[in-house]
């Protein structure tokens, strides 16, 4: 391995387009993998996020900032029977005296009060360990896992120390930075007004056409927009399914395809540097020394790939924040798997091409052993 | 030392063709004398040095190598590792492309053979010392592509005078080279068979090429041995 590294940096001139080639569909396979992720990520939180309706104001990130009160009146009035479920949510600046704002799977963490009763996305068996507890908390897994927590643990959240009751499971992306208390207890704790909530959710099991509920609101919304899942009709949610499941598949079939490009490219690469490799054999190479040369180029290769990503992605993330204010939606930790899952093809690719050279014969002679 | 061939039979088979590269030969080739391969295209000289240098072992038969009483065999169905251990410390090879990595230097195109273990400092002090003998001293630091025809395969000498082998193979050594240029590998390669006693091995067209022995093939099969 050591000669193998030591001969490489001699050769580093030649073997220096072969880093490149590599380390540019590397980093191309990361950053489909990663916009896989972003992707699932994006539908779940655009599609998924609270089942129930709720109006936010626009341009607010939904559900933090979303102030209502002067809709409701309207809304309620059209409705009269409709259920309506007010809530609070405030951003958290400290979570464990440490900020949760940093580049990756965290931009942000809120704390929401909701009401916890049957019928409510946050209700299930778990959930109702939350009642009787004073200041009690659930929190998602991500964060349980994020900050080492389990029941019963303790987490201090803007400074005020609270119970660990729960954690919950969650597809969304939002209530993955969540942590929930109940409707009534998050008053006491943070500073609100008591008749400001900072949005509303349809709790009622109906299920709305979108496009009717607005008309038949008929109000002037100029600042504020409906948003909901669960207001677009079953036939709809089909069509959703399938947008969903449609664009999936073509990333999958575009990833596939860089992989193939990536194999191709080593195997081509590995024919050009076939005459130096039956030189290295006659002058005494091993197997082993051949490996060792492999291996160096493998290291090479990963490290110019890993810093090569990491670059991209610090610019896609700069970017994502600049222009959408939505750099949360790239998660790092995805990103990790996407480097671990390349990693492997990278290593799968130059094994591959590692073992179908030493079983090759020159041309027109016999086999190296 | 000396080499035994006995039965060496080599077949290529492709898809929709056979060819007998080399039938049944048997010969000895002296240790310590320079023994030319002379034949026509397709007589099978190559195939035979290849099979004699251990870089073709898919042949049928026996190849045995004796030195001082010392005896290996070798066969198709001898292990990997025997041969590339034996490749590596007992044979030299000298090729008509010269064999040098075109994007390493003269120096390291030199100590090739050795970079699969430290390389000491009596061994620089041996490539200064052997580069200055082979006149490539003032070379070693310069890159293949920028060398002439007999410059490349001084190097390609040096690195062989270097390993020091009990064997040289060379393949149409001077097939590319003038005839001064010529001269001077041969020459060299005479030294190196006269003064250290190696067994010296060369496949070649060229009529001015004189050794001990010559042997000569037809049609894959030895036709004379003088």
């Amino acid at each position: 391995m050591m000669y193998g590294f030591k001969i490489f940096i001699k050769l580093k001139r030649k073997f220096f387009p072969l880093i490149l080639i590599l380390s540019l569909s590397f980093s191309l396979l990361l950053i489909v993998s990663s916009l896989t992720e972003k992707l699932k990520f994006s539908i779940n939180s655009y599609y998924n996020t609270i089942d129930g309706g709720y109006i936010v104001k626009k341009g607010a990130i939904d559900p933090v900032f979303s102030i209502v009160d002067s809709v409701i009146p309207v809304f309620l009035q059209k409705y009269p029977d409709l259920q309506l479920e007010p809530e609070i949510w405030q951003v958290v600046s400290t979570v464990d005296n440490r900020s949760p704002f940093k580049n990756g799977l965290f931009s942000f963490i809120t704390i929401g009060g909701v009401h916890l009763h049957p019928g409510n996305i946050y209700y299930d068996s778990l959930l109702q360990g939350l009642s009787g507890v004073q200041n009690g908390c659930l929190i998602s897994e991500s964060i349980a896992l994020r900050y080492a927590k389990k029941t019963g643990d303790t987490i201090t959240v803007n400074n005020h120390e609270l119970k660990v009751s729960g954690i919950y499971k969650t597809g969304s992306f939002y209530l993955d930075c969540a942590i929930i208390m109940d409707f009534n207890v998050i008053r006491s704790y943070i500073s609100i007004a008591d008749d400001k909530v900072s949005s509303y959710y349809i709790s009622s099991d109906t299920i709305f056409d979108f496009n009717t509920l607005k008309n038949d609101i008929d109000i002037n919304l100029p600042d504020y927009e409906l948003k909901n899942a669960n207001v677009f009709s079953e036939d709809f949610k089909g069509v959703i399914d399938t947008v969903k499941n449609f664009s999936l598949t073509i990333l999958v079939i575009i990833f596939v395809f860089i992989i193939m490009i990536f194999i191709n490219t080593t195997s081509i690469i590995l024919k050009e540097y076939e005459s130096d490799i039956y030189i290295m054999l006659r002058e005494g190479w091993g197997r082993k020394d051949l490996f060792g040369l492999y291996f160096s180029i493998l290291i090479a290769a990963l490290f110019v790939s890993v810093i090569t990503s990491l670059i991209l992605y610090e610019v896609y993330s700069l970017y994502s924040k600049l222009i959408f204010a939505q750099g949360d939606v790239f998660p790092f930790a995805h990103f990790l798997m996407a480097i671990i899952f390349s990693i492997a093809s990278l290593t799968v690719s130059l094994l591959y091409g590692l073992i179908k050279l030493s079983v090759k014969s020159p041309v027109g002679q016999g086999g190296i052993s | 030392m000396t080499i035994h061939c006995s039965g060496i039979t080599r077949e290529y088979i492709s898809k929709t063709d056979s060819i007998v590269a080399l039938s049944s030969v048997s010969l000895t080739i002296q240790s310590a004398l320079m023994t030319i391969i002379r034949g026509q295209s397709g007589s099978g000289k190559s195939t035979l040095l290849n099979i004699c240098g251990l870089i073709d072992n898919n042949f049928d038969g026996t190849l045995i190598f004796e030195k001082d009483g010392i005896i290996e065999n070798f066969n198709k169905v001898t292990i990997t590792n025997k041969i590339s251990d034996f490749r590596k410390n007992k044979i030299g090879y000298i090729t008509q492309d010269f064999g040098l990595i075109n994007f390493l230097t003269v120096y390291d195109n030199i100590l090739l053979p050795f970079h699969t273990k430290p390389v000491e400092k009596q061994l620089i002090d041996k490539v200064n010392e052997l580069s200055r003998m082979i006149g490539i001293f003032h070379l070693l630091k310069r890159y293949p592509e920028s060398l002439s025809g007999g410059e490349k395969q001084r190097v390609a000498l040096c690195r062989v005078f270097l390993k020091g082998p009990d064997i040289l193979l060379a393949d149409e050594p001077t097939a590319r080279l003038d005839k001064k240029n010529a001269d001077t590998v041969i020459g060299y390669l005479k030294e190196l068979q006269k003064q250290y006693n190696k067994t010296v091995v060369i496949v070649t067209h060229d009529e001015s090429v004189q050794g001990d022995r010559v042997i000569t093939l037809k049609e894959g099969e030895v036709e004379s041995i003088i």
